[in-house]
């Protein structure tokens, strides 16, 4: 069993300064993911595990911030290698961050680590 | 139903079938679904098969197939299915177009080309409530093993590996499943494609019922071939269907297998059919006792009884299945 890696930065605007932006990431094509999210320069873990409806906190506290997302998808469809992620991150734009590649061998894993810079 | 009632059950299941006449080395496993059937129908072994997951891949791939290779694919995945989650993939009752499987090989002599396309699809599959509490059950391990940052998943593989497999194994085996495959044979008499003519087809047809925490297994399998075309030899088993049932128990200490195959020759218009039955029981780590009946030759209407025991030295752990 192998790990691929990928690293990514994406830039979100926070369009809606007043109200909380609230996080769900969905892995598709079948296979299993789950993540570990960290603010840069926070000592500790945001949030582990799957992502469902999370609260980020108000849109104007996170402008500056940089949340890092560490997403590890292992290939069980065997069906195909392919590997698929979407962040939708609400009162921001882009709202949705596609992810999507595959690993070498059935079975392997892919681990991206994508850091969300925003503005 | 205790052990002992199923093994009355089964014994007077062989009685009855032992009435039918001749048997032939048909086993239940050839009547088997198989994986790549476009493969299968060719008889090649490719060493190499390149799965596409891509339309781009795929021009390349088919490139590749006409100069002699092998290609598997599941078109449905061409496409990312950012919405297609796990759950909804063990919820789908009917995954007719997520379990489609296309199967292509070629072989290249200097005399002769051939080309098999085969299609595996499972338009039924059903897992009882108990058993997706199960699969959900090991997918939040891997889960709790995947949420951890790349030094952590590091440490965590050999256990994803092996509760991936685990599930897996489950997957493979719903409540109930049905599926159907095809497969085409095209040769030529040359080494062109210009030439190509049918040779063969084939279908299968398999269905399971694996209830949940019950120790019996049901299958039934049937399988269609046939040699086509001008050159197609009108000789035995150059068309037939065959079907058979198939019905296994297993426990601790006890399992054993029962299935039964018929063979309708329709080139000759002639039957023939062939019955078995094993049986395992685990005395202690070092001890099983085994038994056979079989109806198994050809033209002979004799019955093969064979009751024995298995003497293990090593150390490690016997298993009866």
């Amino acid at each position: 069993m192998q790990v691929k890696t990928r690293d990514d930065t994406k830039n979100l605007t926070v369009s809606n300064l007043s109200s909380n932006v609230i996080l769900t990431i969905t892995i598709g094509n079948a296979q299993l993911g789950a993540n570990v999210l960290q603010f840069k320069g926070a000592p500790d873990v945001f949030a582990k595990g799957t992502i469902t409806n999370l609260d980020l906190g108000p849109g104007l506290a996170l402008r500056g911030k940089t949340l890092n997302i560490i997403t590890n998808i292992l290939d069980h469809n065997p069906s195909t290698n392919g590997v698929v992620a979407t962040y939708f991150f609400s009162g921001c734009t882009p709202s949705a961050s596609l992810f999507s590649d595959t690993v070498d061998n059935d079975g392997d894993i892919f681990s991206v680590s994508t850091d969300f810079i925003f503005s | 139903m205790t052990a002992k009632r199923i093994c009355s059950v089964l014994l007077l299941v062989i009685g009855a079938c032992s009435a039918f006449g001749q048997t032939d080395s048909i086993s239940i496993n050839d009547l088997t679904i198989p994986t790549s059937p476009g493969l299968i129908l060719s008889g090649s072994s490719p060493t190499t098969i390149e799965r596409p997951s891509n339309p781009k891949m795929l021009s390349l791939s088919l490139l590749n197939l006409l100069g002699g290779s092998a290609i598997e694919f599941n078109p449905y995945y061409f496409k990312p299915r950012y919405a297609f989650s796990f759950e909804d993939y063990a919820k789908q009752k009917f995954p007719l177009l997520s379990t489609i499987g296309i199967s292509a090989a070629t072989t290249r002599t200097d005399t002769s080309t051939s080309l098999s396309v085969g299609v595996r699809v499972q338009p039924v599959r059903i897992f009882s409530q108990a058993k997706l509490k199960e699969v959900d059950s090991i997918k939040q391990h891997i889960l709790d093993l995947l949420a951890v940052g790349r030094t952590g998943l590091a440490q965590n593989l050999a256990a994803i590996e092996k509760l991936n497999d685990s599930l897996r194994n489950i997957m493979a085996k719903p409540t109930f499943d049905i599926e159907l495959a095809g497969a085409y044979l095209g040769a030529s008499p040359t080494n062109t494609y210009k030439d190509l003519g049918a040779k063969k087809w084939g279908a299968w047809l398999n269905m399971m019922w694996n209830p949940h925490r019950f120790p019996l297994t049901f299958v039934a399998l049937a399988r269609y071939s046939t040699l086509i075309g001008p050159g197609a030899p009108n000789a035995k088993d150059s068309a037939y269907f065959d079907y058979g049932l198939s019905l296994s128990y297993t426990a601790t200490r006890l399992d054993f297998s029962a299935e039964f195959v018929e063979r309708h020759d329709l080139s000759y218009d002639g039957s023939y059919h062939r019955f078995t039955f094993a049986g395992n029981f685990l005395i202690n780590s070092n001890i099983v006792l085994v038994a056979s009946i079989g109806k198994n030759f050809d033209k002979v209407n004799n019955i093969l009884t064979v009751l024995g025991a298995k003497f293990g030295l090593s150390k490690e752990k016997v298993k009866t299945n």
